[in-house]
């Protein structure tokens, strides 16, 4: 376990409040609420199309909500709404210049600037913001290497701009240094050091999910979303990527993970939401979840919604 | 405002918007089955035109001329389709769209190098010519000249510039050839029977000098089809090819919406256009299908190259797919890409913003009416950046 | 930790010897790069030789503008098919610049071939800011119609540019007092046969300060380019050409990076039209027209998108082999001559077939370089778990 304050120990880092999400006319999640507490590992299941992904997808996001609240625990002990819209001030640049600078006169009206100027946290704020993901289906840079990969995860902690790169700025070379040391780093942590320079697609399919947990560990988060990391993988496999989370875990990261294998949420959660045709059912430890009859219903199909239909 | 010039100005619009829309369903039915922009259409809208010129300049009908360049350009589009395109159909769009402007720039050139750099006029399609005696002595032997040149014609009505009419009007002699007829062939018939006429009248008057002149008339096309009276201001007249444009324009139409929506192929390429994959589990041969695409719409370009053609009757050249595919390209994209309707409608407006603003609002603005061209462009971006999925389009997932 | 961190590295060290050297390669580069430096110097006869540097010069400008067209379309993977605009922009900037009176003082010349290049980067972000949300085709059509847009503005806009006559005759070219471009000449707009050059130069008016002026200029694009690559700059743009959506999660501002490119893009763009506007001592829309973004793109495809080295050879291959398809060819008795403008049927050609065989390029980028040493040893501040 990590050595955090203890004030701050299993205080929660994610609250989901009423969250729903449209599309369209399709409702994907509708009134979830559920929390994360920092330093545990908390598993979303479900069946398919429970609307689980999309529940990350928010979180994260690639989506902006319908309704409801993301509250977040920043590293500060700060709490912020992830889904509220905030100033973004490249796009204040941008529709300032493509004005010719009316634009920027807005930004000192408060309500024009709140109209024109703020927008829902894009994916890359939100992983600025300390919470990192992977994907179901495997997203890698493929025809990168795989320690290039884990070089863009920490894009977001170095600052350097391309006249620095090109002038090859002090600063430049410093953070260029800090920064393959690092990726070297988190590659040994999940074991792939040996394989830096190889394609990342050249992977076998266990080792890319690694090498993607490894890039959402380079962003540096306090929460990291897994989506389904043991899909496709053979109990071996599953059983290295058991330590492997809870390796990530004891090191101080939060985890928040969907996952069908039962056996791996079973083993390693300390905390269990199962959402089912998008909303909570169930929610408790492991062995409280495995208990409830809506749990069993939703997952042996035969719930009541069969009557009702 | 001049009301007649408005007048004038719309059908004009109207007109010009029919052949765009006629491009337009082209880029719309490829994009909404195989997502790319086919940039060589604009190609094979200059192929069909070209194709069409060379038929009725080699002495075939109008009327057969159009089909078959129509089918010559489906052949060219199937053959584009299978050479350039296929080999593509899982590669990234990039490439395909990459490959689309490589046959572009090809057949662009191959029309350049096959049929010179230069313009080419629109073939008279119907001519009609006055024949008229001329020189001093005209009053003297005027009358026999013109029943003698009437005989000779008469003997050769039956060949092959078929001749329509041949009328006596206040003491000249009007012959009118069939529609379609080679304006070639209707001169070299008209100067074998000058030929032998001159050659009878010598003999029956010695010595006499004898002239004749024969004066080319605007084809029927070309012709008043009826005059709208505006009441105090200048009539308008309508000439005979604008009707028959708007009338093949919608009857191509409308062909092709029946096609696509009420025949069993219609329906197997709505399906494609939906979901290859699972259409090709139905067991709908999708590459026939995209071919069948790519035929239906060069066709459709083919007849539009030819309307315009006959509608300017001047300025088919190797360059003018460009503009009209760009034109085209844009209404495809206004009226909602992949969507048929969409594109007949984007056409149609295209058609009336690039002749309203050429004749009215670049001056409005004080600007020079080479932006008119402009104005499409603007439009296109503003649809791609305001309202991608075009005015009638569906939503969808993919949209940029 | 750090020890089995070591064994790792020693392990990893140990693969890469094994990598086998390509000799053949290295000469031929070689070669190549030789016969670019003695460009106008080649051991021909004067007349082959001056044609041969004309060639040799048209391959080192346009190799820069494709390098801009490259930073776009090869790294972020937006295809863009306006890249005329900047090079339009960047030579009627450029050429109606250095034609003020003011503009005659020591490296005026290197002034006004920036200030091209700025405004084009201007342009670029312009068109760039709106376009943030567009990918694939859409992209690409936007591009298209801007530059369809500039072309019609330049026409039009007699008063500034010449119009469709475009702007010519600028005055001789000097940088510290080295001619590098004679005054007005005549017979610009030839498109084949044989001059002669009085000074012992490149072309037409042209010296060989010139062509080494565009050559330096050549070599700063590609350092400038493999240094944006090596970086954060290089490795998000490269991200987002692989997935925008991981790119984003892993804390990539695209909007940012996506400017980032096309400014990058359209200076570089900028720079080449201005060299080549005064090369060419006129700057027409005949010269710039959406056809020359096809032709650029199709160096750039033939070589490989976003392989700096592929770049430059496709843009000498289509250019090289499209002059050279201009010359006369006899064998035997016999006389070959391509019609001038045939020759972009063979662009066309080629770009279908490197489409169909080989759409990675002839030379594609290699996506996993040679390793070098590795900080291991070193503790990196950025190296954290948990907060």
């Amino acid at each position: 376990m990590s050595t955090g304050a203890v004030a701050s120990h299993h205080e929660p880092i994610l609250i989901v409040e009423g969250l729903t999400k449209r599309f369209g006319g399709v409702v994907a999640v509708e009134e979830v609420s559920l929390e994360v507490r920092r330093s545990e590992i908390t598993s979303l299941i479900g069946p398919n199309g429970a609307g689980k992904t999309t529940v990350f997808n928010v979180v994260s996001g690639l989506y902006e909500k319908t309704a409801g609240h993301i509250w977040y625990r920043l590293p500060d002990g700060r709490q912020v709404d992830l889904t509220e819209p905030v100033f973004d001030p490249l796009h204040a640049l941008i529709v300032s210049l493509a004005t010719l600078g009316i634009g920027a006169l807005a930004l000192a009206v408060p309500r024009l600037r709140r109209a024109l100027y703020y927008r829902t946290r894009t994916p890359d704020a939100i992983a600025g913001l300390g919470i990192a993901r992977t994907f179901q289906n495997i997203r890698l840079f493929e025809d990168l290497s795989v320690l290039d990969n884990v070089k863009v995860g920490l894009h977001g902690r170095v600052s350097s701009s391309p006249l620095d790169a090109v002038f090859r700025s002090p600063r430049h070379r410093r953070e260029e240094r800090d920064i393959e040391a690092a990726a070297a780093e988190y590659l040994e942590f999940v074991g792939l050091l040996h394989r830096a320079y190889q394609e990342a697609s050249s992977l076998p399919y266990g080792e890319q999910r690694r090498l993607e947990i490894a890039r959402a560990l380079a962003t540096g988060p306090q929460l990291l979303l897994l989506d389904e990391p043991a899909a496709g993988m053979n109990p071996t496999e599953t059983n290295e990527l058991i330590r492997l989370i809870q390796k990530i875990r004891d090191a101080g990261v939060t985890v928040f993970l969907i996952e069908h294998d039962m056996r791996l949420v079973m083993e390693i959660s300390d905390h269990v939401v199962v959402l089912d045709h998008g909303r909570k059912i169930a929610d408790g430890t492991p062995a409280e979840v495995r208990q409830n009859p809506d749990v069993i219903a939703a997952y042996l199909g035969t719930h009541t919604e069969e009557a009702s239909g | 405002m001049d009301l007649s010039l408005l007048v004038n100005q719309i059908i004009n619009a109207l007109t010009l918007g029919g052949i765009y829309a006629l491009i337009a369903v082209g880029y719309t039915m490829v994009y909404g089955i195989i997502k790319l922009i086919n940039f060589a259409h604009g190609e094979i809208y200059m192929m069909g035109a070209f194709f069409g010129i060379l038929l009725i300049g080699a002495g075939m009908p109008f009327f057969l001329a159009l089909p078959t360049s129509m089918l010559l350009c489906a052949a060219l589009g199937v053959l584009v389709d299978t050479v350039a395109y296929r080999p593509l159909r899982r590669a990234p769009r990039l490439a395909a769209l990459i490959t689309a402007i490589g046959v572009s720039l090809f057949l662009q050139n191959l029309a350049m190098l096959l049929w010179s750099a230069s313009e080419r006029p629109f073939p008279n399609l119907y001519p009609a010519y006055r024949i008229r005696p001329a020189g001093a002595d005209a009053q003297r032997y005027g009358e026999e000249l013109l029943s003698r040149y009437a005989q000779e014609l008469d003997r050769r009505r039956e060949g092959p510039p078929r001749i329509k009419a041949i009328r006596r009007e206040n003491g000249t002699l009007l012959v009118e050839f069939r529609l379609g007829t080679n304006s070639f062939e209707a001169i070299r018939t008209l100067r074998q029977s000058r030929r032998a006429v001159l050659a009878a009248l010598e003999a029956a008057h010695p010595g006499v000098q004898i002239e004749t002149q024969e004066e080319s008339l605007d084809h029927f096309f070309n012709r008043p089809a009826f005059v709208l009276d505006l009441g105090d201001v200048r009539p308008v007249e309508v000439r005979w090819k604008v009707p028959f444009i708007w009338a093949t324009t919608i009857l191509l139409m409308l062909l092709l919406e029946t096609l696509v929506q009420r025949t069993k192929m219609g329906k197997a390429m709505r399906a494609c256009a939906l979901d290859k994959d699972t259409a090709a589990l139905m067991g709908i041969d999708v590459n026939r299908i995209i071919a069948l695409t790519f035929a239906i719409g060069s066709a459709m370009a083919a007849a539009a190259g030819i309307m315009f053609g006959l509608y300017r009757g001047s300025g088919i050249g190797y360059r003018m797919g460009f503009q009209p595919g760009v034109i085209a390209f844009a209404a495809a994209v206004l009226g909602g890409i992949g969507n048929v309707r969409g594109a007949m409608l984007g056409g149609v407006v295209l058609g009336v913003v690039q002749v309203i603003s050429t004749a009215y609002i670049t001056d409005w603005l004080g600007i020079s009416s080479s932006y008119s061209f402009a104005f499409a462009f603007g439009i296109l971006i503003l649809v791609i950046l305001l309202r991608p999925t075009g005015l009638l389009g569906r939503p969808s997932a993919e949209r940029a | 930790m750090r020890k089995t961190l070591r064994r790792s590295w020693e392990r990893l060290q140990r693969q890469n010897q094994e990598r086998p050297a390509r000799w053949l390669g290295t000469a031929l580069v070689a070669l190549f790069l030789f016969l670019v430096l003695i460009g106008p110097f080649l051991p021909l006869s004067p007349q082959y030789r001056s044609r041969a540097a004309d060639i040799f010069l048209l391959c080192v400008i346009y190799s820069i503008i494709a390098l801009g067209l490259n930073s776009v379309t090869g790294y972020t993977g937006l295809l863009d098919l306006g890249i005329v605009a900047f090079a339009s922009i960047g030579a009627y900037t450029a050429t109606i610049l250095y034609d003020r009176p003011w503009m005659q003082f020591p490296g005026s010349f290197l002034v006004v071939l920036l200030v091209g290049g700025l405004h084009a980067a201007l342009w670029g972000l312009l068109r760039g800011a709106p376009t943030l949300r567009l990918s694939g085709d859409y992209y690409a059509i936007v591009t298209f119609a801007f530059a369809e847009i500039v072309r019609i503005f330049i026409r039009t806009e007699g008063w500034l540019t010449g119009g469709g006559n475009g702007f010519k005759n600028f005055p001789a070219i000097n940088l510290f007092g080295a001619r590098l471009i004679e005054g007005e000449y005549q017979g610009i707009l030839k498109t084949s046969g044989y001059w002669e050059y009085p000074h012992g130069g490149v072309w037409h008016g042209g010296t060989a300060g010139f062509y080494y002026l565009s050559l330096v200029l050549l070599i700063l694009t590609v350092v400038v380019m493999y240094r944006l690559e090596d970086s954060r700059t290089g490795r998000a743009w490269f991200a987002m050409k692989a997935d925008e959506t991981s790119a984003a999660a892993c804390g990539i501002n695209l909007s940012a990076y996506k400017l980032y490119a096309f400014a990058i893009s359209a200076f570089f763009a900028g720079v080449g039209g201005a060299l080549l506007g005064f090369k060419m001592n006129v700057v027409s829309t005949n010269v710039f027209d959406f056809w020359f973004s096809v032709v650029v793109l199709c160096g750039v495809v033939l070589g490989g998108m976003g392989s700096i080295p592929g770049v430059i050879a496709g843009t000498f291959i289509v250019y090289g082999l499209g002059e050279l398809l201009r010359e006369q060819v006899r064998i035997g008795g016999i006389v070959l001559q391509v019609d001038d403008r045939a020759r972009f049927l063979f662009f066309g050609i080629l770009l279908v077939l490197v489409m169909v065989f080989r759409p990675q390029g002839l030379f594609p980028r290699r996506p996993v370089e040679e390793s070098k040493k590795l900080a291991v040893e070193y503790d990196s501040p950025l190296y954290r778990l948990g907060r």
